[in-house]
């Protein structure tokens, strides 16, 4: 038997697959490998383990995602495709692979394809996930869990790895410290100022979805770099179907970039370093870091990532607007606090990037049964209102990127009356909300209740709107908290992790409300969630981050105790509040005193004593003072 | 010639040894089974614990025995500083071990640790008191107080708290079902005298009253100032509480003092034992979750729900003996 057969077999099942077409940017490699790194990792790798070179039959590298590989490796015989200890490289198919996949782990997220059997009905393919930097194996298997046993086209290899936990763990570091690196890249080279930062990057996103624009910006001049930027926007624009007027909303924040004479005709200093500018530069480092993200992950906010990563070097506008960006994994807390379904109607009126409407974006569409509910979703159920132009265009683009949901997006005033009466039409069923925080102390009516307010005016009677506000919300005494209740009902308030919101220090909490029911009405107690501890910690480099994968548990367990009203001693309580009550879970729960024990009492006795010694040594000791002071007396 | 106080340099005195470097030990925040401290140079010795290493990655030539005398040899805050280690240690790069040549009593190393620590001046950042230079500091002949001195009757406030201490009461006699009542039923809650600490003038040593803040360190107490002549300070045996800053850090005052900002005092409505007023300082202090930056506890303190003087358990009453009895025996030895 002749394992040249197999391979050509192998051969035939990637071209027709696809992988061979022109212009994928795929390359199959066979027996060898020019990619420098392959060669290197390879060098040591031959299977009898003597220190030689060795080289799997097939390696599939592609352009787009220089960090995966697929490794192929073939045995004729279907009795020689798996040992029972996966120790023979020599001899077994899967052995074999592995073995390359272990050393190519190193550096690249590695699938490796077993291959045995010399006749197309007898072949016997086994696909496993070799995550970058770990020597753990799995065995692939698709969305629903089922194993993987054919060859599969490029596109589903690479969305199957990618959606393996590791995988997008890796991929979300590599992400973070790509943003650091372009932070530094364009306040060392471009000089442009922090708002106009995370345009670039968005911008360049939209320009890549044209096909001519991604294909040909690496050979055009530095001088026409910017126009042919801007041109592949309003293509894009342009294509979407998007309203006239708002493409132009959408666009003016982009000329400004287009225009900017930092990113122009390079400079003789900078020349010599970016010979093709540096906007260029730019542009292809986002086309290989972060292009082959958005592809994948649709529901990872890169633009919201982008925006708060740039806004951590510097003082920017994260305090004078009051703009803090809701971290990613509230967005998500908030979908399930609010059980989004396909039938739901989503608003969120302060959208910034859009980051909770692409959270419920992403859980309506994992609900969605048929292609008619998906297209209804993008196109009806999420409306967002943002009033910075800037912001606006961020979040326009950060759904744009997604394919969808754009229409319903409003750039004005969330307390314009033309568009709020636009927006009662759409009668939405859930709202969610980060206001702005802290403006309140130089206009009264632009206090974050006031917000809260215009939201759960804009739903329906009886939908759910959800805002997370700054703690002084809960327990200030403020005339709006009254009219609030007039209207609504405080069906449940959660504190929030101290940091969370780290860099920028501000407490807060998560404030329910059921819409259009007057609070008196409702007669109901409010439950308050004591959610103090989301598993996050704080790191050096990369902010706070659920270092131990503890968010999961934790995340289902606070829904789950929400949803069912459930009281915990120091966890959760139900309160019947008023208006003038504080609406906060710290003033209801209860303390278990029963923590604490002798032990802890003992504890607190030693740190009496000792400040006592301390007295004693630091020479103020209060006996030998009291004596002091009577004999002055005497 | 008169050189009744021959000196010696520090390596005729003892080995030095350096520690460790971290770089490849795994360092936990917590004591664990079969892990040692870890120490690094620090200003006070408290601060000296940097973790917890595995006796196993460090192995045991680098583990020195409890009452060995280290150096700092590192760091612009902390070089030259040295304790005596009150248990089994390793250490790291930045500080050195001295092993002593001869027979040493744990209150000779103390002196030596002293003496040590008392030429820091001749060090800085920049010239570090490590290899030679730690070798060649003189050191002085021990004098022979050294080793007389015992700890018993140095520390008078023991035998004050002491005679603090209540008896031990029979169990069956209390009532033990658990009732809570409200802060404000057991105490009268004032606010504080409310000065400001930099409007006035710090005491001379001896003198003055204590000056109470809001911190969580040293009792709650932040400085010692004179008397003013027109504001009486408030009288002893009652409890401060902080209102803001380390939100409700409670504590006993045993003498008179002066407030600052946003702190309460609790004075028992009926007269209470020293030992249930730090009862209730703990109690107070359960309550620390219900508070953040946000949210203060001007307002709530009256109303937060302490155990009822019926529900007090049997072993607060005479504990402080208990411990002070533990502590004199832990001194003596």
């Amino acid at each position: 038997m002749n394992e040249r057969i197999t391979e050509n077999l192998v051969r035939d099942k990637l071209r027709s697959l696809g992988y061979t077409k022109p212009d994928n940017g795929i390359t199959i490699e066979e027996q060898k490998s020019e990619i420098a790194k392959v060669k290197s990792l390879l060098s040591k790798a031959s299977k009898n383990s003597k220190g030689n070179a060795g080289y799997p039959e097939f390696i599939v590298s592609n352009l787009k995602d220089t960090a995966f590989l697929i490794v192929i490796e073939c045995k004729s015989d279907v009795k020689k495709h798996e040992s029972s200890n996966r120790d023979r490289p020599i001899e077994y198919a899967v052995d074999g692979v592995l073995h390359y996949a272990r050393f190519l782990s190193k550096h690249y997220t590695v699938l490796a394809v077993a291959v045995s059997g010399s006749t197309l009905s007898n072949m016997k393919i086994s696909n496993f996930l070799v995550p970058a930097e770990s020597s753990d194996v799995k065995l692939l298997v698709n969305e629903s869990e089922v194993v993987v046993s054919d060859i599969l086209p490029y596109d589903d290899y690479y969305r199957l790895a990618s959606f393996d936990p590791e995988v997008a763990k890796k991929r979300h570091s590599d992400l973070l410290d790509f943003s650091r690196e372009l932070h530094e890249l364009i306040w060392a080279k471009a000089k442009i100022s922090e708002e106009d930062k995370p345009l670039l990057v968005s911008g360049t996103l939209i320009a890549f979805m044209d096909q001519s624009f991604i294909k040909t910006f690496e050979s055009l001049p530095a001088e026409d770099l910017q126009q042919a930027w801007l041109d592949a926007i309003k293509r894009q624009l342009n294509k979407a179907d998007i309203p006239k007027a708002k493409i132009d909303t959408m666009l003016q924040p982009y000329s400004t970039i287009a225009v900017h004479p930092n990113l122009g005709r390079p400079d003789s200093k900078t020349a010599k370093e970016y010979p093709g500018g540096v906007f260029k530069e730019i542009i292809s480092r986002i086309c290989n870091n972060v292009w082959p993200y958005i592809s994948v992950y649709h529901d990872f906010d890169v633009v919201g990532q982008f925006y708060g990563e740039f806004l951590k070097y510097t003082a920017g506008d994260k305090k004078s607007l009051g703009i803090v960006l809701t971290p990613r994994h509230i967005t998500e807390l908030f979908s399930m606090l609010a059980n989004v379904t396909p039938e739901s109607k989503v608003l969120d009126i302060c959208a910034g990037t859009g980051g909770f409407l692409i959270s419920a974006m992403q859980h309506m569409l994992k609900k969605a049964v048929t292609d008619e509910e998906r297209v209804e979703i993008k196109r009806n159920c999420l409306i967002g209102i943002e009033n910075n132009p800037k912001m606006f265009a961020l979040a326009a683009s950060n759904m744009l990127l997604r394919g969808d949901g754009k229409a319903n997006l409003h750039q004005a005033s969330c307390f314009d009356e033309s568009v709020v009466k636009f927006i009662k039409g759409k009668k939405p069923s859930i709202g969610m909300l980060n206001p702005p925080y802290s403006q309140s102390k130089s206009d009264a009516e632009l206090h974050e209740l006031y917000f809260v307010k215009q939201m759960l005016d804009c739903l329906k009677p009886g939908g759910v709107g959800i805002a997370i506000v700054p703690m002084s919300c809960a327990i200030v005494p403020n005339p709006v908290r009254e009219e609030l209740m007039k209207h609504h009902t405080l069906d449940a308030v959660m504190s929030m992790p101290q940091e969370l919101f780290y860099p920028v220090g501000v407490v807060t909490c998560i404030m329910v409300w059921t819409a259009g029911v007057p609070h008196a009405d409702s007669n109901l107690k409010t439950w308050f969630g004591y959610w103090r501890d989301d598993g996050f910690v704080k790191t050096k480099h990369r902010g706070r981050i659920d270092q131990n994968d503890s968010w999961p548990t934790i995340r289902d367990r606070w829904v789950e105790t929400y949803r069912n009203r459930e009281v915990h001693l120091g966890e959760s309580t139900t309160h019947m509040v008023t208006a003038d009550d504080e609406w906060c879970a710290e003033a209801y729960i209860e303390t278990d005193y029963s923590s604490l024990t002798e032990e802890v009492f003992e504890a607190d006795l030693k740190r009496f004593i000792l400040f006592n010694l301390m007295l004693d040594v630091q020479g103020g000791a209060s006996v030998k003072n009291e004596e002091g002071e009577s004999g002055n007396d005497a | 010639m008169r050189k009744e106080n021959p000196v010696m340099t520090l390596d005729e005195l003892f080995d030095v040894r350096n520690g460790v470097a971290s770089s490849r030990l795994s360092i936990s925040h917590h004591p664990a089974p079969n892990h040692v401290p870890y120490l690094r140079p620090a200003k006070t010795q408290q601060r000296t614990i940097a973790g917890w290493v595995p006796e196993s990655e460090i192995g045991s030539d680098n583990i020195y025995p409890e009452g060995t005398l280290f150096v700092s040899t590192d760091g612009a805050g902390s070089h030259s500083y040295s304790y005596v280690s009150k248990f089994r240690f390793a250490c790291n790069s930045n500080v050195a071990v001295l092993l002593p040549k001869r027979d040493m009593s744990v209150n000779e190393k103390l002196y030596y640790a002293r003496c040590i620590s008392m030429n820091r001046h001749k060090f800085s950042y920049g010239r570090k008191p490590k290899g030679d230079r730690l070798k060649q500091i003189e050191l002085p002949t021990v004098p022979d107080w050294v080793n007389e001195k015992i700890f018993k009757n140095n520390f008078s406030s023991l035998s004050r708290l002491m005679s603090l201490s209540t008896e031990a009461i029979d169990i069956t006699a209390t009532d033990q079902t658990e009732t809570f009542v409200s802060v404000s039923d057991l105490f009268n809650v004032f606010y504080g005298t409310n000065l400001e600490l930099n409007a006035l003038e710090p005491a001379e040593n001896g003198t003055g009253v204590n000056f109470v803040s809001r911190s969580s360190k040293n009792n709650g107490i932040s400085a010692r100032v004179k008397l003013l002549p027109d504001i009486s300070p408030i009288q002893g045996g009652v409890l401060t509480v902080a209102g803001g800053g380390s939100v409700l850090e409670t504590f006993l005052q045993l003498e008179p003092f002066y407030s600052g900002f946003h702190l309460f005092y609790l004075v028992p409505r009926e007269s209470m034992c020293a030992e249930e007023l730090l009862y209730y300082a703990s109690c107070i202090r359960e309550n620390r979750f219900r508070y953040s930056y946000g949210r203060q506890a001007n307002r709530t303190l009256g109303g937060l729900k302490i155990p009822a003087r019926s529900s007090i358990p049997h072993w607060v009453f005479g504990s402080l003996a208990k411990i002070v009895e533990q502590v004199e025996i832990d001194l003596k030895t």
